[in-house]
Formats: C-alpha cells, structure tokens, sequence
C-alpha cells in the first residue's frame, strides 16, 4: 500500500481520486480534516452543478443570475450530502449497532466525494454521458474504501447501510425536513430568478414550442 | 525537365576544406555541445509540456463548445428569435418567383466550413447540379449549419482573426495544418448536434435558421410545398437534427438527401418522405458514424435510425470508389470512376434525379406486398357483384338474415355528407321492397347517447409513419381515408376495405325517413356473410367433371329441414360451395371436402348465402346447428370442477376434438341450474367471452411458430331467439370485436357469427379453434328501471363502450391504425370498455339519486340485483388490476392507441403489468367467468375446433394460460 506525501488538501485529494486507501486513513490526523471534507464537497457541488448546467440554460437563466445559482447549488450540494451523511451515521449506529464518532464519518465520507470533482466533464458533448457513468462508478468505489477505512466492513455491508441511510433521508425529506427540502428549492428558484423545470419530460416541453417566423429581411437577400 | 550537371570539386581540395574549417571551428566546440546535449535532454519533456496544453485546450475548447448553442437558447446573445434572422442564404441562381417552385431545396455544407461562402469544389459541385436541375426546384445557399445563430466563424467572435486567417490559408491550399483546426471546430459541433442533451437545443437552433431562410425565400408555410436538405459530410447531421423540428412547424413533405454524411441516428426521423444517403466505398470520415455512434448499430434495433431503415424509408446509394473530401472524395471534378463519369459528375447525377424522383430507387424499396383480403377479394365469388340484387330464393326454404341489408359506400370527398353514407339496399322489409338495388342514405340517429359516441370517435385522419408502412406490407388500412377531416364511425367502417365491399345488416331500431331514402341508425351496423340463410344437412359431394379437382368438390346435393316432420327430409337440392383461396401460408381458410361426414352433420348446418347468376344458391358461410341449440353436451358444477374445466379439460386433447365442438353448462351451484326455462327464456341475452386459438399442423401459421400462442379475446352478446326453421329456441350470436388492422381484412366492429366464424373465405370456423363463454347473470345482462336517456342494462353501457372502442381501433385515433402490445391489445382493451361500464353503472344515478333510493326500497328485488352488480363489480376490479388502483390510462378513458411498442416500451411494459390478468386473452376470459361465477352467474361454453370437411394440413392450438 502506498502512502500520502503529507495532509494537504490536495495531496489527500488526489489520493482518494486515485483510490489509495491510506487517503482515508490520512485525513484523520490532519488537524483541519472536516474543513478539508467541507472543501472537497463544495468543489464537487460547484462541478456537478457545471455539469448539469444545461438545466440551468434550458430554464434560460440570465449570465450574473447563472453565477449565482451555480454557486447555491455548490452549497446546497454541501448540505444534502451532508444530511445524507448524517442519515447514513444514524442508520450505522441504529441498525448496525456500530459507535462512530460523527466528525470521523463526516469527513472521511466527505473526502470521499472526491471524484464527483471531475463531474465537469459530464458537459463535454456526447462523451459526457459515458463519463457520467464512469464517474458514479468511481465515486462509489471511492465511498466504499472511505467506508472501509472507518467500520472495516465489505461491499455489501457498506452498500446495505449507504442504501438504507439514504432511504431514512428520503423519508425525513418527505415528512419533517420537508420546509428544509422546500427551502432549498425556494432558494435555487430564488437564485435563478425562474421557477427552474428539472424533470426530463418538462425540459422537453420547454424546447417544443414551435418555430417561429420572424419578419422577412428583405435587405438580408444577397442576389 | 532535365537535371542539370552539378559543379565538381576535385577530392583532394575538398579534404583540404574540410580540415581547415574543423581546425576554425575546434575550439568553439566543446560549449556548442553542451548547449546541445542540453537541449536534447529538455525535448521530451518539453514535447510533453506542449501535448499537455494542447490536450487541455482541446478538452477546454469541447468544454466550452456547447455555450454558444446554450446561450442562444437562454437568450445571452438577445432574443433567441431575432438572433437567427440575418443573413439567411439565397438562391443558387438569380432568384425566381417563388410561385413557381416546386421544390425547395437547402444546401446545409460539411465540417469544412468557416464562413457563408463555400470552398471551391462545393461551388462546382452547386453549379454543376443548378445546371442539370429545371428552374423549379431552387436551391437555398449560404447558410452555417455549425452555429446555432447563423453566425460565421470569421465574423463577429473573440477569435474570429484567428479563423479568418485559417480559412484564407485553407482556401489558398497552402494552410494544410490551420485548416485543420476548422475540421476539429465543426466536428465537436457534430457531437453537440448529436448529444442527447445539447442536441435539443442546437437542433432547435438550426430548424430555427432553416425554417426562417425557407420564409425568407418565399415560401408559405401553408403550402404543401415539399422540402429536400441537402447535408454534406457534417451537414448530414444537421440535417437530421433540424427535420424533426421543420416537420413540427410545416406539413409539407421533407426529405434528407445525405452525401457522405456523419450522422448519429438518434434524431426522430420516423416523420420524413425519405433518406437518401451516398456513400463511397473508400470514405473513412462517414464510416465515423455506423462506428462511433450507438444508435446506429444494429444491436439498438429501436434507436430512430434502425426503426426508419426499417420502414423502407432509406436508401443506402453505393457511389463505388470514392472518398470523403478532396483529392478522391465525392466532389472530385478529376477522379475518373470505371463508369467513365468523374466523381463528381456521378454525384450530381444522383443528386439531381433524386430531386427530380427519377433516381432508379425502385429496387431498393421494400416490394409492395399483397394482403390475404386482396387475394381473397380477387376470386369473385368473394365480390358483392358476384350476387345478383333481385335473384330470387324459395322462401320456403331460406330465410333473410335480417330485415335492412346493404353496403355500405364510401362517398368521394366533394360528396361526403356530415354523418351520413350512401347505403346501396341489398335486401329490405316488404314494405320497401322498391329500394332493393338502390343507393339511400345511412345515417346516425339524433338521440343524445348516439349523437355523444359519434362526437366522441370523430376525428381527423392522418396516417402515422408506421400505418403508412404497414398499408404496404400487407395490412389492411383504411388507406381511402387518410389526410380526411372528421371521420366519423360510419365513414371509417364505409372506408376500413380498400374496396367498397362492407355488407351490413343495420341493427334495430331503424328509424326510416322520406319513404326509405334516409335510414337513421343508433348502433353500428352489422358486418354479416349472406343475405339468405337455410337449414340443411349434407348428403353427398358431386363429382368434378375434371378428374383433377376430384379432391375438392365444389357441389353438394343437399336436403332441408322440414318443419312438419322435425327431419331432414324436406327439399332436396344442389348447392355451390366455391373453393376458397388460400391465405398467405397457403392454408385453406375451409375446406368441402367430407363436410358430409363430418359428427356435425347429422344435426345439420345453417348455410348462409345468395344465388349467383345462374339462381344457383352459393353458400358464403356455415354455421354447425348443434352449437346453437339449448342442448348442452355436458354440465359441470362446482367451483373447482369448473375451474379444472376452464383450465385445462376445455381445451385439452385438442389433435382428437378436431373437427368436434363442445357445448358446456357450468356453475359453481347446482341450485342456479335447477330452472333453466327462467335463464334461457325467447329475448334473453347473454355476455359473450371469446377466445381464439392458433392454426398448428404441417401449416402452423407464423405466428405460432414460437414456443407460445397468445390467442385473440373478444366480448361480444348472445341472443335466445326462436328458430325460424325448427321453431326450437337458440343463440344468435354478435361479436363486438376489437381488432388490430390485419392482412386478412377483419375490421374492428360488430359482427355477427355467420361473418366472423362462419365465413368460409374471410372466418375462423375452419381453421381455428374457438371458445365462446355465454354468461347469463340478471344483474348484469338484464334492465333496470332506468331514466329514458340511460341504457337499461349494464350490458348496454357495455356495447356502447365497446362501440366506441372499436370505432377508435379502425382509424388508431386518426394515426391510421392499432398497434398489438403487452398494454393495447384486443384483450386489455375489451376489459378497459368493461371496466369503464362497470364504473359507469356504479357512478350512474343508480346508486346515487336519492329518489331512486326511495324506490329501491319499494322494490326489493331490483335492490338485490343492484348489490349484486356491485359485488360483482369489486370482485372484477380486483382480478383485472390486482394492485387495486386502476391504470392511469384506464380511468381517464385516454389511452394512446396508436403508439407502437417501440414508442415507448418500458411504459407500454409496466401498464400492461399493471392489469396482467388481461395481457393473455385465455387467462382474461378464465378471470372473468370466474368473477361472474362467483356471484351466482350460470355460463355455457361453446368449444369448436376447425370445422367443415378434413384439412390433415392443419390442427388445433390452444392459447396460452397459466
């Protein structure tokens, strides 16, 4: 196994995207680690919401107003991921009767979103949809050696946990957490200065209104 | 040119040089070699600096790509409208008026392209083509396909000096390397064109430019004017992204024609006349496309591209070998091809005869191919003319199979009349004996009930992609009424045949207006088989004169039934049973021969038909007397006696029954039995269930080939009505069917038995077996005491739910045809119409109106069967969708019908998951004899298995259940 040349930001970066286990085990003696997690989560945020912007240009968001909500959604992301990290905490300590120190969780999770940095190059056209694949794949290794470093469980153990973590999360959105969720969307709505259409079919919809003519540019005709 | 003598040195001195510049030199050596040792060692990793930057400005510049189409879209660069509208083109040659075009055509270049003018072997291969093509087709030029806005390269960028300078040195031919670099622009632009994502918008971007050129140039947007994009190398792509849009805003026809194009295959190209696509043998750039994009191999057999190549609407055109671009490409003016013509010269060719429809494609379309109806419909005795109007029958012996017989006529356009058809009386009452022969007119009736179901299935009809390809691979579409507005149930059974030769009994009542000239109807007409129907059995077969055909005799002698003796000794006579044709899988739809030995013939056959010219009687159709008889061969009692039967003894053995039928009684109580005079009284009716089975055998038909036959499920109604022959009680039997268009000419709607199983051209009787379920439960099948403007009886509401479902099945909802599918066939479909009667009675003011509520309890009986009905009404609901929620689709009453199971299959899938019960037309029919059952509902079975004389070519095939 190979080691980390030292606890800075990105050398513990580049080690988690890389997969090196020592990664993991690395930020625990860093004396910033949850900043360091906070960090790798808003860069990832602010990537995948790069990523995904489209959305944002479908809706037809202004330029300073686009800025704006790519940032939000790099914080939001900071915070869902974290509820999501949280659900999953409570799930390992409830269901799997493990004891883990919260902070220890959050942040080697944290690091472990790290690939979800190059989620960028999911706008690259056409080869952004396989990359997309590539990279959730990835993350998810990531996710599972992050696991690894702290419970020492398998796949399957990790897998069960994550997926019951993020089922809790879904049912906390739905009923009590529900004026955060709404907060949230107020908030990305607010930003865009748009009520912002996500789904598929809607996206669509936005794009099917028929051609229009303008008036004929008499002048425009060349001979 | 010769070389010229080069100077010579003599040796020595040239040694005495060289040893003299080495001494000059020797000293300034040492740091020279350092210096270059040094530099030697940094290349590679200065190399590898230099790849680095290029690779990350390669990845930023395809990061940043798509902005320029996005931002269009989101208005950055001003309104997305106006940003499209400059510089739109103009004409190849000086412009025409544009009243005179019939065609318009738009160049849309390849990837090479930096600004509106083209390079140089574009120009010739523009002006070569103008040359050869009439003045009425004008080309559009001068657009860029590689920005969304219209919007060059060279004008109006941050880098624009920069393409400026690359196009000056491509055009010149000396900029080999910077050229390169405009390639590598527009090909990124190909993959946002082709990018599920990105493609939308850029797609819409350039459909936006396109349409607004198209305007700009004069044409109307209303006018069927067609359109052909030319795509060039990348251009295909545009093009190909743009159509679906263009085909969104303009009716008129668009076609793609592709040279070496690079397209992906995922843009809905379903819409368009046509795709010609010109490739050369030695291209390497169009081969980037059947590689490098997934929707184009053949795995992805449902991607656009697969699907339109599989309608017939491509044309792959092999230009022999030639190349991509210059030298060698397909716009060589120099490269000579065996042919004798020059690569360009071939290329225009192709292009010019593609515009002009006289390109030799024929051989690459798909053969036309011939229905069963047409080749039924071809022997005459299959032709209403074959049967002369006032020929006369012995009434002692037939009878008329109903009291208004016709056909009906489809008008021409300028004739149509709003819900009504002309209707040439074939047969009629005594009273209008005079119409026999001529053309009056059909129309619906004006009560509310009728008036809201035709308002209901009105609708334009516009052939789909699909149903236009179908029509010519051997479906029967109702192909005279594409492109009519408001088609009407009437005109859409008038129009379902290709011919008009739709024979219909008109069901009661019958309003007759102006002394018979206008027939007023409330229900759909009746297809039937005959005009005259007899009772007779079988005696023997008359030799052919020709010893060849002694296989199938065509004359029988025949005796009748007499009523006053209760036998078969009544008139003798000879009948003619004309040869059937064959079908497809050259199967015989009946056969005659040994009919007069068949186990049927003892108890006699009701032969339906008209005499021919000669007064000679032709039996079109033939229906066993045994099945129809009150008579059960068989009673089974006990819920899971029954339940064996249904599942596995009614369709058992089936090799031995052939030729056989089986009439069945079953309930799940022996008390419901105890009084069948009260069920089975004159005018009772019943709920009937069908179900098909397959034709196995030698000629096992293709679609059951596989290892399992799904079958065919109808409702249809059975009537008790008094014999008029035998004077006994019997079943007359109506199917309402739903059916998918077909080759053999069966048309959605209701049809009596005589047509649909007797018919011994276009039924089933022969070569199918059939189970039909009678369902007798009061609550359901009898009246209620019901406000005047309300159907009596849940059965009613049934038919008219029915009706409206087989009207909406003969246009597809005015796509031109029905599509068979896990969650749109005939099955879910007839059980969506039973749901929806279901939910009609139980929601009606039945159970809801407070004053019939009072009269409820004033009559308890009719109480009774309203909770019985309800009952019953759970009990289906919970069988036909388990999940206990009904489908979405089902209970809004909107289901697509004419979508197609490539449309959207994972849907389509989970819908017909959803209510599986009825996916299977045997387990459909076993779940709802069940139900009914349950309640106390008594049900007869009539089993037939391929009746009339010994086909040995063919067997019985049950249809699946589980």
């Amino acid at each position: 196994m190979s080691t980390i040349a030292s606890t800075e930001f990105w050398d513990l970066v580049k080690g988690a995207i890389t997969l090196n286990p020592a990664a993991f085990e690395a930020i625990a003696t860093s004396p910033q680690a949850t900043r360091i997690a906070v960090n790798v989560l808003l860069l990832a945020g602010l990537s995948q919401a790069i990523g995904q912007s489209i959305i944002l240009f479908i809706n037809q968001v202004k330029p300073l107003r686009f800025l704006l909500s790519l940032i939000l959604a790099a914080i939001l992301f900071v915070f869902s991921y974290g509820f999501w990290i949280g659900s999953t905490w409570l799930v390992s300590g409830v269901v799997f009767r493990q004891t883990l120190d919260f902070w220890v969780f959050f942040y080697t999770i944290g690091l472990a979103t790290a690939p979800q940095i190059l989620s960028f190059l999911v706008a690259l056209p056409y080869l952004g949809v396989p990359i997309q694949l590539g990279l959730s794949l990835w993350a998810l290794l990531a996710f599972v050696l992050g696991f690894n470093a702290i419970t020492g469980w398998g796949i399957w153990q990790t897998f069960a946990c994550s997926v019951l973590g993020w089922f809790v999360l879904e049912i906390l959105q739905r009923t009590i957490g529900k004026p955060i969720a709404a907060l949230g969307k107020w908030l990305a709505n607010t930003t865009a200065g748009t009520s912002l259409v996500t789904d598929l079919r809607g996206l669509e919809n936005l794009l099917e209104t028929g051609l229009q003519s303008t008036p004929p540019h008499q002048d425009d005709r060349r001979p | 040119m010769t070389p010229s003598p080069a100077p010579r040195i003599k040796p020595f001195w040239r040694w005495v040089l060289l040893a003299g510049l080495l001494a000059l030199l020797l000293p300034g050596l040492p740091p020279l070699w350092q210096l270059l040792i040094g530099f030697i060692t940094k290349i590679p990793a200065l190399i590898r600096n230099l790849i680095e930057i290029g690779l990350l400005a390669l990845l930023l510049s395809l990061l940043l790509m798509p902005l320029e189409a996005l931002g269009w879209w989101a208005g950055w660069y001003g309104d997305p409208i106006q940003t499209t509208s400059n510089s739109l083109g103009q004409f190849q040659t000086t412009t025409p008026t544009p009243s005179a075009i019939a065609r318009y055509v738009v160049y849309l270049d390849g990837i090479g392209q930096a600004k509106f003018d083209y390079l140089p072997d574009v120009e010739r291969f523009l002006t070569d083509l103008t040359a050869v093509l009439p003045d009425d087709i004008q080309i559009i030029r001068g657009l860029m396909p590689y920005s969304p806005m219209n919007r060059p390269l060279t004008e109006d960028r941050p880098l624009s000096w920069f393409w400026n300078r690359a196009d000056r040195l491509k055009v010149s031919g000396q900029g080999g390397f910077l050229g390169f670099f405009i390639n590598l622009r527009n090909i990124f632009v190909v993959t946002i064109s082709a990018d599920s994502r990105y493609g939308p918008v850029y797609n819409r971007g350039t459909a936006q430019v396109i349409y607004n050129s198209l305007i700009n140039h004069g044409y109307d947007p209303q006018s069927p004017v067609p359109i052909t994009l030319i795509g060039f190398s990348g251009g295909g792509q545009i093009s190909m992204g743009a159509a679906p849009y263009l085909k969104q805003a303009l009716r008129s026809p668009i076609d793609i024609v592709s040279i070496a194009g690079v397209f992906s295959g995922n843009n809905n190209s379903l819409g368009l006349e046509h795709i010609y696509h010109l490739v050369g043998a030695k291209d390497p750039v169009e081969r980037a496309g059947p590689i490098g994009f997934p929707k184009r191999w053949h795995v992805f057999f449902l991607s656009y591209w697969n699907r339109t190549k599989r309608m017939g609407k491509v044309s792959l055109i092999d230009l022999g070998p030639v190349g991509h671009q210059l030298p060698g490409g397909v716009m060589d003016p120099d490269l000579r091809l065996p042919s004798g013509e020059t690569a360009l010269q071939q290329t225009v060719n192709w292009v010019a005869n593609i515009l002009q429809g006289k390109a030799p494609l024929a051989e690459l379309n798909p053969p036309r191919t011939l229905s069963n109806f047409d080749r039924y419909h071809a022997a005459p005795f299959n032709q209403p003319s074959f049967y002369p109007l006032h020929a006369a029958v012995a009434r002692d012996r037939y009878q008329p199979v109903a009291n208004w017989i016709g056909r009906l006529i489809l008008p021409s356009l300028e004739q149509r009349q709003t819900q009504a058809i002309p209707f040439k009386v074939h047969h009629a009452p005594p009273a209008y004996r005079h119409l026999i022969g001529q053309v009056v007119t059909l129309a619906w009736s004006e009560d509310v009930r009728v008036q809201a179901y035709v308002a209901q299935v009105t609708k334009d009809v516009h052939f789909s992609p699909t149903a236009e390809y179908k029509s010519q691979q051997g479906g029967v579409y109702p192909t005279r009424l594409n492109h009519w507005r408001l088609v009407d149930p009437l005109e859409s059974l008038a129009g379902a045949l290709p011919v008009d030769a739709m024979i219909v009994a008109l069901p009661d009542p019958i309003e007759v207006e102006a002394n018979g000239m206008r027939l007023r109807i409330g229900h759909e007409p009746i297809q039937i088989t005959g005009r005259y129907y007899g009772l007779v059995q079988f005696v023997s077969a008359i030799a052919p004169a020709d010893p060849a055909l002694a296989a199938s005799p065509e004359y029988f002698r025949v005796v009748h039934y007499n009523r006053a003796t209760q036998q078969f000794d009544g008139v003798e006579e000879v009948v003619y049973l004309p040869t059937v044709m064959l079908d497809d899988n050259h199967t015989a739809p009946f056969t005659n021969a040994g009919i007069e030995r068949s186990p049927l013939n003892p108890t006699g056959w009701y032969i339906y038909g008209a005499p021919d010219a000669r007064g000679q009687f032709v039996v079109q159709a033939i229906a066993p007397r045994a099945l129809f008889q009150l008579q059960p061969t068989a009673t089974v009692i006990g819920r899971r006696a029954v339940r064996t039967e249904l599942k596995k003894t009614s369709w058992a053995n089936l090799p031995a029954q052939k030729g056989k039928i089986s009439s069945t009684l079953l309930s799940y109580t022996s008390a419901s039995l105890q009084d069948p005079q009260r069920h089975w009284q004159e005018g009772s009716r019943a709920l009937l269930v069908h179900v098909y089975g397959g034709i196995g055998g030698a000629q096992t038909e293709p679609s059951a080939q596989g290892p399992v036959y799904f079958g065919h499920f109808a409702f249809g109604v059975a009537t008790v009505i008094r014999d008029p022959f035998t004077d006994e009680l019997r079943f007359d039997m109506v199917y309402h069917q739903i059916y998918t268009q077909n080759p053999d000419g069966l048309i959605a709607g209701t049809m009596h038995w005589s047509r649909y199983m007797g018919d011994r051209q276009f039924g089933w009787i022969g070569i199918r077996p059939v189970a039909d379920t009678l369902i007798q439960f009061a609550p359901f099948t009898g009246n209620y005491a019901v406000a005047p403007d309300q159907e009596k009886s849940p059965l009613d509401v049934l038919i008219r739910q029915l009706e409206v479902m087989m009207a909406r099945y003969r246009i597809g909802d005015g796509t031109g045809g029905t599509y068979v599918g896990p969650a749109n066939n005939c099955a879910q479909d007839s059980n969506q119409s039973l749901y929806a009667a279901l939910k009609h009675m139980t929601r009606s003011r039945l159970t809801t109106d407070p004053d019939l509520q009072d009269w409820l309890a004033q009559n308890p009986e009719e109480a009774k069967r309203l909770r019985q009905l309800k009952r019953l009404g759970h009990d289906l609901k919970s069988q036909l969708m388990p999940w206990g929620s009904a489908r979405a689709d089902w209970s809004t009453e909107a289901a697509v019908l004419g979508s197609t199971l490539e449309d959207d299959p994972l849907k389509t899938l989970g819908r017909g998951l959803v209510s599986w019960r009825t996916v299977l037309p045997r387990v459909a029919s076993d779940s709802i004899t069940a139900c009914f059952l349950r309640q106390g509902a008594i049900a007869w079975m009539l089993r037939t298995n391929q009746l009339g004389g010994d086909n040995p070519e063919i067997e019985p095939l049950a249809p699946i259940t589980f």
